[in-house]
């Protein structure tokens, strides 16, 4: 153990090392100069994640980083840049490059005009020119327009429209990605992970969209930077807050409110952002003549803060949180509440004008409670994780060819699965429910993004992950039929398992022609924190269990392929992509398990093998009056784990062979927008009776193959339509009505097919189907002061 | 405690959720199944098995019975031989009893097929006393036509003995009458959080009574399996329809040679109240 940290401070003190080493560098290697900066919004000052800068003469360039710092190092001359970021007005500038300069940019909306903008010709193709695949990223005005349910805006909501992105049922923010189960998914919001991103039983994600700026999932070709889980990244980066002018914005909805206040804190050198919103269905339980139902609580808020204060030119302070939280509550009787908190503290630092590093700390919490308050049956139910990591980021623009990418984290995850104890004099209970469990986290992480020749890209690189359970603890030991035979205690600072390994990352992009280009990709990806929730739905009550010697971590390899072609000077993009995942140590259930409060729950998972590959397609239009796309993907998951249908395989319950989105959004004038969307899936894998038997009065189902049925397929359609209130001059004011149809030809999907015994004739057996959401109008007010 | 969370969950649900009768078409099962729904306790009676057959899911009639077998238990010395009184049931003579801390073999010829299923008897801890106290709401809404009977809340005293891994099934009489044979109305209950605690007065049931009625309580022991079979049972039935719901998965059984149902050694400890109101 003592040769693994002084590995691990050898890695840490060379990371470090680094940054120095190439300070000096500069100063020797003299023959090049530098240019950086960071490129902002015009309107707001944020930064624009992602926007591209080209260097006209040498066409070659780069793009800026998560906090929209660029950096480009080039030999003397006078250069035209040309810096371009969707949905804003191309920019250029002249740069007699003669030192290292200093440029910052604002690039206005294409709905501004600004005097100082020269407008070029020069086309977004980022699609196909990018290294990276297997990536949706969306702005929030295209969410904002997608038809929402109850007129709730939700990211969650909107990716799920995209190819290779999968849901159950209908109307959970769950997701599923390329097969992967919606465990598998890293939720990031500003770099913390939200391990359960549902509000209201999965029906609405947690993420308030007036106060995102940004979301991106990656499906494949995960970059170096990310791990921890092994399917996707959902990356959400919350708004700064406008830098020059207070900003109020609002919305009145059906089922929630929304406001939020944002400004400089000092002009130009920092700002901040207050988010809030909440849900008010309880205060309609009011109105009911029953009083059982008076007394009822229902309802969620979430509040979303940012702070950020730029030192000096080289330093820059960033501060955000989040809050949010459910509590439903059926008179005195019973009473449940869950949330999130994150909260992210970031320093920007530029050692150099090529070497930009970013230090993070996080702090991740979501827990639960539940409880009756009163009476004999009195108890309370507690449960939690909590994370607590440092990050160090380092961004080195070698040269217009390299980039590199690299550094080091480490996470502290404290899981407190459960523990229900009686309350109160009366209670019978006593206490049941798990340990807690300690354990540490780290990686540490290398890419290289390389222009090999002007068709040929590569991203390369390599994560090293390390998980580390930690006393103290309570490990119990089984044997082959998963019984209990004893158990072990480990004491306090204790590391008595470890496990470790590689993860390899490597992108490729050939380039065909200006408008066209295959890609390809590989990654390992590991997990060591599991989700014990066999639910359909997003349920409140999970429980994440770490690695520990009786859970291995789960394993996957996928590799991707892609074409990319725009059309029509990139008024339409196209891509088309297949991919193959294999999964080991992947994690089920035994049939019937007790999931929760259960203390030997380890003896309750299953583990194996999952596969699985598809086909996804997307043409997507970003321009003009009209815009949106269409995404179909053909698909297969499948499972096969020892002691779950017998050791045969069988379909995951996400497995949809075809699943088809059509979203489009059409802009009428300044005031009217016009937004519909259709969705088409293969129904989801069920597993269905093929007969029945009788014991003790109960008629019981008997079953042949899990997963081995299907629903009926789904479809749905969505529209919304947008008034904006008339544009003139000087109005601060700006005001829009939202209304929108949930499931507009009213089709009762089969969310569920349950088998009953009819109660007045017991030996009748009958079918029903469970359906969620009739057809549902919304109305929503936005405005914006 | 675990119920009453999922119960409250599901309300959570009804806000949205909508139901409705569908037709639908299901594979058919190939082959049939025996079923076995057997029982020895220590108390000395009729000591009873029934067997049926499993049939289509959309049969809607009641099992067929499972006639002509040859059925014995077996406590590894002494055989009882079980007698066919009515098609599919099967009985030992009436002063059959079994000993807690035995265990009991069943074994069954059916059809030129021979299935076989074990139970040990655990002790079962006494019943202190019942008591009962009348319902809430019928105070609150008083039933007219009923002839003087009220429905009245049951609650049960007794020490649960330390040691983690016991499991009970409870059932009510009414003047000597089983108040229900089906699993449906009959609770059962593992140790798990109240283990080696006094239950003192826990509400267990609900009686319609009228006064000098008598009501009587017995509590079984049952092993972790059958506990995990009942559980089971009602997990795939009354249990099943919220999206909360595990996978759907057989039912366990104790019973060899692909046969489906379960075989209890169960002790019983009895206690009886009479009402007064």
């Amino acid at each position: 153990m003592n040769t693994l940290k002084a590995c691990w401070l050898t890695l840490l003190l060379g990371l470090l090392f680094i940054p120095l080493a190439a300070q000096n560098n500069t100063k020797v290697v003299n023959t090049k100069h530098t240019i950086s900066g960071y490129i902002r919004d015009a309107s707001s000052g944020e930064e624009l994640i992602g926007a591209s800068v080209l260097v006209k003469e040498l066409g070659t360039g780069t793009v800026a980083n998560l906090y929209g710092f660029y950096s480009l190092t080039l030999p003397p001359g006078t250069y035209h840049l040309v810096y371009s970021y969707v949905g804003f007005q191309p920019l250029t500038r002249e740069v007699v490059l003669d030192d290292h300069r200093k440029i910052d940019v604002e690039m206005a909306t294409n709905a501004e005009t600004i005097q100082e903008v020269v407008i070029t010709g020069e086309k977004e193709n980022a699609n196909v020119e990018n290294v990276e695949m297997s990536v949706v990223k969306m702005n929030m005005e295209t969410i904002e327009k997608i038809p929402a349910l109850m007129g709730e805006v939700d990211v969650i909501k909107a990716i799920q429209l995209m190819p290779g992105v999968q849901t159950i049922g209908e109307g959970t923010s769950g997701f599923y990605v390329r097969g992967g189960g919606v465990d598998q998914n890293m939720i990031l919001l500003d770099e913390a992970p939200v391990y359960n991103a549902s509000h209201l039983l999965g029906f609405f994600s947690v993420f308030n969209s007036d106060a995102i700026r940004e979301v991106q999932l990656f499906k494949g070709g995960i970059p170096s930077e990310y791990g921890g889980r092994l399917s996707s990244v959902l990356d959400i980066r919350m708004k700064n807050g406008n830098n020059k002018k207070y900003n109020l914005t609002g919305g009145i909805g059906t089922i929630s409110s929304r406001l939020t206040v944002e400004g400089p804190l000092v002009k130009n050198k920092g700002s901040f952002l207050v988010a809030g919103r909440r849900t008010y269905a309880d205060l309609f339980l009011k109105l009911s003549p029953n009083a059982d139902i008076r007394e009822n609580q229902l309802f969620f808020y979430d509040l979303n803060t940012k702070a950020n204060y730029k030192i000096n030119d080289r330093n820059r302070i960033f501060l955000s949180g989040y809050f949010g939280r459910d509590t439903f509550k059926a008179g005195s009787d019973f009473k449940i509440s869950w949330g999130n908190a994150t909260g992210t503290i970031r320093w920007n630092h530029l050692f150099s004008d090529k070497l930009f590093s970013n230090l993070t700390l996080l702090y991740s919490d979501f827990d639960y409670s539940l409880g009756t308050p009163e009476g004999t049956e009195a108890f309370e139910w507690e449960s939690k994780i909590r994370d607590y990591s440092a990050k160090l980021d380092f961004n080195y623009f070698l040269s217009p060819a390299i980039t590199l990418k690299y550094g080091i984290n480490s996470t502290y995850h404290r899981f407190s699965p459960g523990v229900a104890r009686g309350i109160g004099d009366e209670t019978i209970f006593t206490e049941i429910g798990q340990d807690d469990y300690n354990a540490l986290e780290h990686a540490i992480y290398i890419s290289n993004e390389h222009k090999i020749t002007a068709r040929l890209s590569a991203t390369y690189g390599i994560r090293y992950s390390m998980f580390q359970n930690i006393g103290s603890g309570t490990i119990y030991n089984f044997d082959d039929n998963f019984e209990k035979i004893d158990s072990t205690v480990y004491s306090r600072g204790d590391i008595f398992n470890t496990y470790h390994g590689p993860e390899p990352r490597v992108g490729l992009r050939y380039s065909l022609d200006e408008f066209s280009s295959l890609k390809a990709s590989y990654n390992r990806t590991r997990q060591y924190v599991h989700l014990a929730s066999n639910s359909t739905s997003s349920s409140p009550l999970d429980v994440w269990i770490p690695s520990t010697p009786n859970v291995k971590p789960q394993l996957a390899d996928q590799v991707a392929v892609g074409y990319f072609r725009n059309f029509r000077q990139n008024m339409f993009e196209a891509s088309a992509e297949v991919y193959y995942k294999d999964m080991q140590n992947v994690v089920d259930f035994k049939d019937h398990a007790q999931l929760l409060l259960n203390p030997r729950l380890e003896g309750e998972l299953r583990t194996g093998r999952a596969w699985a590959y598809g086909l996804e397609m997307l043409v997507r239009k970003n321009k003009g009056d009209f815009t949106g796309w269409v995404s179909y993907t053909l698909s297969r998951a499948r499972r096969k784990i020892d002691g779950i249908n017998e050791g045969r395989a069988y379909f995951a319950k996400y497995d949809k062979t075809h699943d088809v989105s059509v979203v489009g959004s059409y802009q009428l004038n300044e005031r009217w927008n016009f937004a519909a969307n259709w969705v088409f899936s293969t129904g989801s894998a069920v597993t269905l009776p093929t007969g029945r038997f009788e014991y003790g009065g109960i008629i019981a189902p008997v079953y042949s193959d899990r997963n081995g049925s299907r629903l009926p397929s789904y479809h749905r359609l969505d529209l919304a339509v947008t008034l904006k209130s008339k544009p003139k001059e000087n109005r601060r004011w700006n005001g829009e009505w939202v209304f929108s149809v949930y499931n507009a030809y009213f089709r009762k999907y089969v969310f569920a097919i349950n088998f009953r015994q009819d109660e007045d004739n017991p030996t009748q057996t009958y079918a029903e189907k469970l359906y969620l959401f009739p057809i549902i109008p919304a109305v929503t007010y936005n405005f914006n002061f | 405690m675990k119920t009453r969370i999922t119960i409250a969950i599901a309300t959570l649900l009804a806000f949205v959720q909508c139901t409705e009768r569908i037709d639908l078409d299901l594979n058919k099962n190939e082959n049939q199944r025996l079923v076995v729904d057997g029982w020895i306790t220590s108390i000395a009676r009729p000591q009873t098995v029934r067997l049926t057959l499993t049939t289509d899911y959309f049969q809607n009639e009641a099992a067929p019975k499972a006639t002509g077998a040859t059925v014995s238990i077996t406590d590894g010395s002494i055989t009882f031989p079980l007698t066919e009184n009515e098609p599919g049931l099967y009985q030992t003579a009436a002063n059959v009893a079994g000993e807690p801390g035995k265990t009991y073999t069943l074994e069954i010829e059916y059809d030129g097929a021979t299935y076989t299923a074990s139970s040990f008897m655990r002790p079962a801890p006494p019943i202190d006393s019942i008591n009962y106290a009348i319902d809430e709401d019928e105070l609150d809404n008083p039933d007219e036509d009923n002839d003087g009977k009220l429905w009245h809340e049951l609650f049960f005293y007794a020490q649960e003995p330390a040691g983690e891994g016991d499991h009970y099934y409870f059932k009510t009489y009414l003047n000597g009458d089983s108040k229900s044979d089906t699993l449906r109305n009959n609770g059962f209950v593992s140790d798990d959080g109240v283990d080696g605690s006094y239950i003192g007065g826990i509400s267990y049931d609900y009686v319609e009574v009228a006064d000098g009625d008598s009501v009587a309580a017995e509590m079984l022991t049952i092993s972790k399996e059958a506990y995990e079979y009942f559980n089971a049972v009602m997990l795939e039935t009354d249990w099943r329809g919220g999206i909360f719901d595990s996978p759907p998965a057989n039912i366990p059984t104790n019973i060899s040679n692909g046969a489906l149902g379960f075989f209890s050694a169960s002790a019983i400890s009895q206690s009886h109240v009479i009402i007064s109101l």
